[in-house]
């Protein structure tokens, strides 16, 4: 058995950097872990508390009550996203499963059969997360597996400052040293591809065995080292993030909301602790003032912060030497898919699965291993964000333009077989379910050219009517479930 | 008329079949059976082309099969004299006096999210008291005890987490699915095949020449020739890519021989000289077999280290089989599937030879082309059965690659030859701390790869640090819990042999 990692130095100010100390402190009990707090704000990572299922992993792995969380936190729980105004009428982007699979035949296959027909409904009503939200109710997943809440998964609408502040608190618990201070410069050792010391503005320098570099896009300790970027601008050419908050003024949905505009988006999360709206919008089809005049126009408040400059890519190699970059740091994208917790939750997760030795270059294969596993997930975020863009009708030239971009040879791939006959191809590591991916392309207007031979063996009256009878039955167990506002109000009242 | 609509009432595609083992008829009672609607379907067959039938020993993937077929378990077991099987018991394979088993199940229970072997690892590496990694497997525990009983799904505890597959005679379920298919309509014609005609412009195979003159036309072509590889290979000349650098076996020596001792319900292979030995209990006879490379040993020494080893009285003469590791690069060219072996050959070191077949035809259900065939569901298909042969060679080169054993040439080769890079980081990956590289798409997951690792002797320099967590006043009971578990359930279950007595035995025959 080799030395363990006993020092880490954990480098930014937000969530991420919260989230990575307090986990490390609590999973490997015999490391030291200091937060170097850079005091710089990163918009990207630090505005929208969207979180998918795999937050709940991550307060597994920490020991953090989700109720209690939620409530002290003052969040939400949080089904899927609405996304709006991309193609002729919505659609949600829900977790869990849609519909079930009749002899064999994937359920997906079945309802584009049945061609919409107008008695079958829409493909979210077969959706449990869908169907919840519509109607601001909440339950949570059955483990019975009779039970239509079975198929029901369900993350977190995080009230980041709150939250923030609570893995704080936890982590100072835990033994987390905490210094504020601006990293001015790094040693290096020798070769090149390690960090000795930071050295701070105060003249402070610090060592450690591990340094985390989770200060979002500037990712400012891990420059220090090569680096090697990969440009999305072109796949995704939204660069500019503005956000606009409001006090609470009504229960939270148990859902978030995506909303097309003329040039980007506005993606609106609520939360007992406030509302945060975050505008993405491409500096070269709209000027700063227009696009503050957007932000009022559309949600009447007034936008708290200049533009964050956002550069779309990620870093080939998040982890080289002692220094590894996680979250925003390391895969730098726009959140309409709630991807940013949840890359910070993941690069956590695997970072703590793959601890290195004291010397972290003695264990090369793993650091290789990180990165590539990394690199693939972050490349299938970077194809699901971009299915609305490829697939928008949308007439703006600044949507057209964006709907002839690049596409990997993946997700080329996937499509022509999707359109051609509605088959969806597994990938090794992938960020989201399935089912995310059919009810994005589905409601985004894909229509396979083909039906599924396997269809043919169910009758079409007979899979209607089994379809019917689904969405029925799902619809009666919704009637019977508390709304969120119950929900949220039983646990504030601590009952829940 | 909307484009769906046309497409319901688009004519049948003719399917022809050629070939009828194991690959052929399995393709035939697919298509039947799921897509009535889409294709007919014609088998052509000769008993001048024989049948290998090796791939007695299946993994549990083929219980789906039958199930989608609607095939009852106790008729099909009757049917193909088939035993259950559990796993794997390999011997000699690192050094010559090992044994362990690559059974269908997990072994041990996670701890907090984080995986068995981990604590096993540290309980190995700080001396408390580890025992065996098959000692925290259900399947092993069943095994060791020639143990059998179906697992109940209600409680998915350690004890009852486990799967199984079946050993049986692969003719007599070739026979099985001949006589399903043509109830359900599949038309079969017994011919020799002289010629195969093409069409001049494109290429595409139009028809079967047969010996008396006559022909059968079709729009899509199967290929189960076997080795052959009548259309694809033959006819269409794809290329054959050869693995046989890193799986130098060519050839195998098979014979059946009366069962002596319990009916054991898992397969054996014993590593041997130049090869290994498969051990197949069915219900009526023992499969025995010396997979072994030519290049390293004569015939007639493989011939008689063969006899000299199997345990019961021979029922037939010892048989020659030739093959090459390896496949076609593609599998679907044109308008012709090879399916089975005329696609490809991996020794059934891990029992995958009816598996692939199995892959091939799911996918082909799933891809199933309209005329004329296109490029997208041709280079699916292709890309698909890359993936799952790539997947299987690894992992069996594994098997050789990993060894002690300085022995003979042929163990000399195999240990110290370079293997595929996609391998050799999965093996430096688990050699560092105990990793498994997971995928979602393939054979083989986690605990099969552990299973081999450690039966192999590789083993990890260190651990997942998160298994620190639980102390070792801790985890020494937990460990022991876990085996006494095991080991009880196995202990309380009905033996093999009178199980299938009991519930599943042939029927008809005389032994």
């Amino acid at each position: 058995m080799s030395a363990r990692v006993h020092s880490v130095l954990v480098v930014g100010s937000g969530v991420a950097a919260r989230m990575a100390a307090v986990a490390i402190a609590r999973r490997l009990p015999r490391v030291a872990v200091t937060h170097i707090n850079t005091r710089e704000g990163d918009l990207l990572e630090d505005s929208l508390g969207a979180a998918r299922p795999s937050i709940r992993t991550f307060h597994d792995i920490v020991g953090i009550d989700e109720a209690e969380i939620i409530r002290h936190t003052r969040g939400a729980y949080r089904l899927g996203t609405s996304v709006q105004g991309w193609s002729n009428c919505a659609y949600f982007r829900g977790h869990g499963m849609y519909g079930e699979p009749l002899g064999g035949v994937s359920f997906h296959q079945l309802w584009l059969r049945a061609g919409e027909a107008v008695k079958v409904g829409p493909y979210d009503a077969f959706c449990v997360a869908a169907a919840l939200a519509s109607r601001a109710r909440f339950a949570l997943p059955s483990p019975d597996p009779a039970s239509p809440f079975a198929a029901l998964d369900y993350g977190l609408q995080l009230n980041l400052p709150a939250y923030t502040h609570a893995l704080q608190m936890l982590g100072r618990a835990a033994g987390v040293q905490e210094m504020a201070g601006h990293i001015e410069t790094a040693e290096r050792s020798a070769d090149g591809t390690s960090i000795t010391s930071l050295r701070l503005a105060d003249g402070h320098r610090l060592t450690a065995d591990l340094i985390v570099d989770a200060s979002g896009c500037s990712a400012v300790a891990r420059r220090q080292l090569p680096s090697t970027w990969v440009d999305w601008s072109t796949h995704l050419p939204i660069n500019r993030l503005i956000v606009a908050r409001e006090s609470p003024d009504r229960v939270p949905p148990p859902s978030d909301r995506l909303v097309a505009l003329p040039v980007g988006w506005r993606y609106e999360a609520r939360t007992l602790g406030g509302t945060v709206h975050l505008f993405g919008y491409a500096s070269h089809h709209l000027s700063e003032t227009e696009a503050h005049r957007a932000v009022h126009a559309d949600t009447g408040c007034e936008a708290d912060n200049p533009p964050f400059v956002l550069r779309q890519g990620r870093l080939t190699e998040p982890w080289i030497g002692n220094c590894v970059a996680i979250g925003a740091a390391a895969v730098s994208i726009e959140p309409t898919a709630a991807t940013g917790v949840h890359l910070v939750c993941r690069h956590i997760e695997r970072l703590i699965a793959h601890w290195p030795g004291r010397d972290c270059t003695a264990t090369p294969v793993e650091v290789a291993f990180f990165n590539r596993r990394v690199g693939l997930e972050a490349e299938r975020i970077r194809d699901f964000t971009q299915l609305p863009y490829l697939l928008t009708q949308r007439p703006e030239a600044f949507w057209r333009n964006a709907a002839n971009g690049p596409v990997s040879q993946e997700l080329a791939r996937d499509l022509a077989l999707f359109r051609e006959r509605g088959r969806l191809v597994t990938h090794d590591e992938d960020a989201f379910e399935r089912d995310e991916w059919l009810a994005s392309l589905i409601g985004l207007g894909v229509r396979p050219r083909r039906t599924d031979p396997l269809a043919d063996a169910i009758p079409p009256n007979l899979a209607e009517q089994r379809l019917v009878e689904a969405a029925a039955r799902l619809g009666r167990a919704v009637d019977e479930t508390p709304t969120h506002a119950q929900w949220l109000q039983r646990l504030v009242a601590g009952t829940q | 008329m909307t484009a769906l609509d046309q497409h319901r009432h688009a004519p049948r595609l003719r399917v022809v079949v050629v070939g009828g083992g194991t690959a052929g008829w399995m393709t035939a009672a697919a298509l039947a059976r799921l897509l009535p609607t889409r294709c007919s379907v014609h088998l052509v067959e000769s008993d001048a082309i024989g049948i290998v039938g090796v791939g007695e020993a299946t993994i549990p993937h083929i219980r789906a099969f039958n199930e989608r077929l609607g095939i009852d378990e106790a008729d099909f077991m009757a049917a193909t004299r088939a035993t259950f099987k559990l796993g794997i018991e390999f011997m000699d394979w690192a050094r010559i006096g090992d044994r362990y088993m690559h059974p269908f199940c997990r072994f041990g229970q996670d701890i907090g999210g984080v995986g068995f072997q981990h604590f096993w690892n540290r309980a190995r590496q700080q001396g408390l008291g580890a025992g065996d990694f098959g000692d925290y497997a259900i399947g092993v525990a069943m095994s060791r005890r020639s143990r059998f009983a179906s697992p109940v799904k209600q409680h998915p505890g350690i004890t009852s987490a486990y799967s199984y597959a079946y050993q049986f005679d692969a003719s007599l379920f070739a026979r099985y699915l001949r006589h399903y298919s043509q109830d359900l309509g599949v038309c079969r014609t017994e011919a020799r095949i002289v010629g195969v005609s093409q069409d001049a412009v494109n290429g595409d195979v139009t028809g079967l020449k047969l010996e008396d003159g006559s022909t059968i036309e079709g729009d899509l072509f199967i290929d189960c020739s076997g080795f052959r590889s009548l259309l694809v290979g033959e006819t269409l000349g794809e290329p054959f890519e050869d693995w046989s650098c890193w799986l130098p076996c060519d050839r195998a020596i098979a014979m059946p021989c009366r069962t002596e001792g319990s009916i054991t319900p898992y397969t054996s292979a014993t590593a041997m000289g130049a090869g290994w030995r498969w051990r197949i209990p069915l219900q009526h006879r023992t499969g025995n077999g010396y997979v072994h490379a030519s290049a390293f040993i004569d015939e007639q020494t493989a011939i008689d280290a063969l006899v000299g080893a199997v345990e019961g009285e021979s029922i037939a003469s010892p048989r020659v089989l030739r093959f090459q590791a390896g496949m076609r690069r593609r599998s679907w060219v044109r308008n012709c599937v090879a399916v089975g072996l005329a696609s490809g050959f991996l020794e059934p070191l891990e029992s995958t030879s009816i598996y692939l077949i199995q892959v091939a035809i799911t996918t082909l259900l799933e891809l199933f082309p309209e005329t004329p065939v296109t490029d997208i569901d041709r280079d699916e298909f292709n890309r698909t059965m890359t993936v799952e042969y790539e997947r299987i060679r690894d992992f069996l080169i594994l098997h050789y690659h990993a060894t002690e054993r300085d022995d003979t040439p042929f163990w000399n080769y195999v240990r110290t030859m370079s293997v595929p890079d996609s391998l050799a980081e999965k093996i430096a990956l688990f050699r560092a701390r105990g990793r498994v590289e997971t995928y979602a798409r393939g054979l083989f997951l986690e605990p099969s790869w552990l299973a081999i690792y450690h039966g192999q002797r590789v083993l990890a320099e260190d651990y997942d640090p998160r298994a620190d967590i639980v102390p070792a006043d801790r985890l020494v009971p937990a460990l022991k819990r876990m085996r006494t578990e095991i080991a009880a359930a196995a202990h309380a279950m009905p033996d093999h042999e009178a199980y299938i007595a009991t519930h599943f035995a042939m029927t008809g025959v005389d032994l």
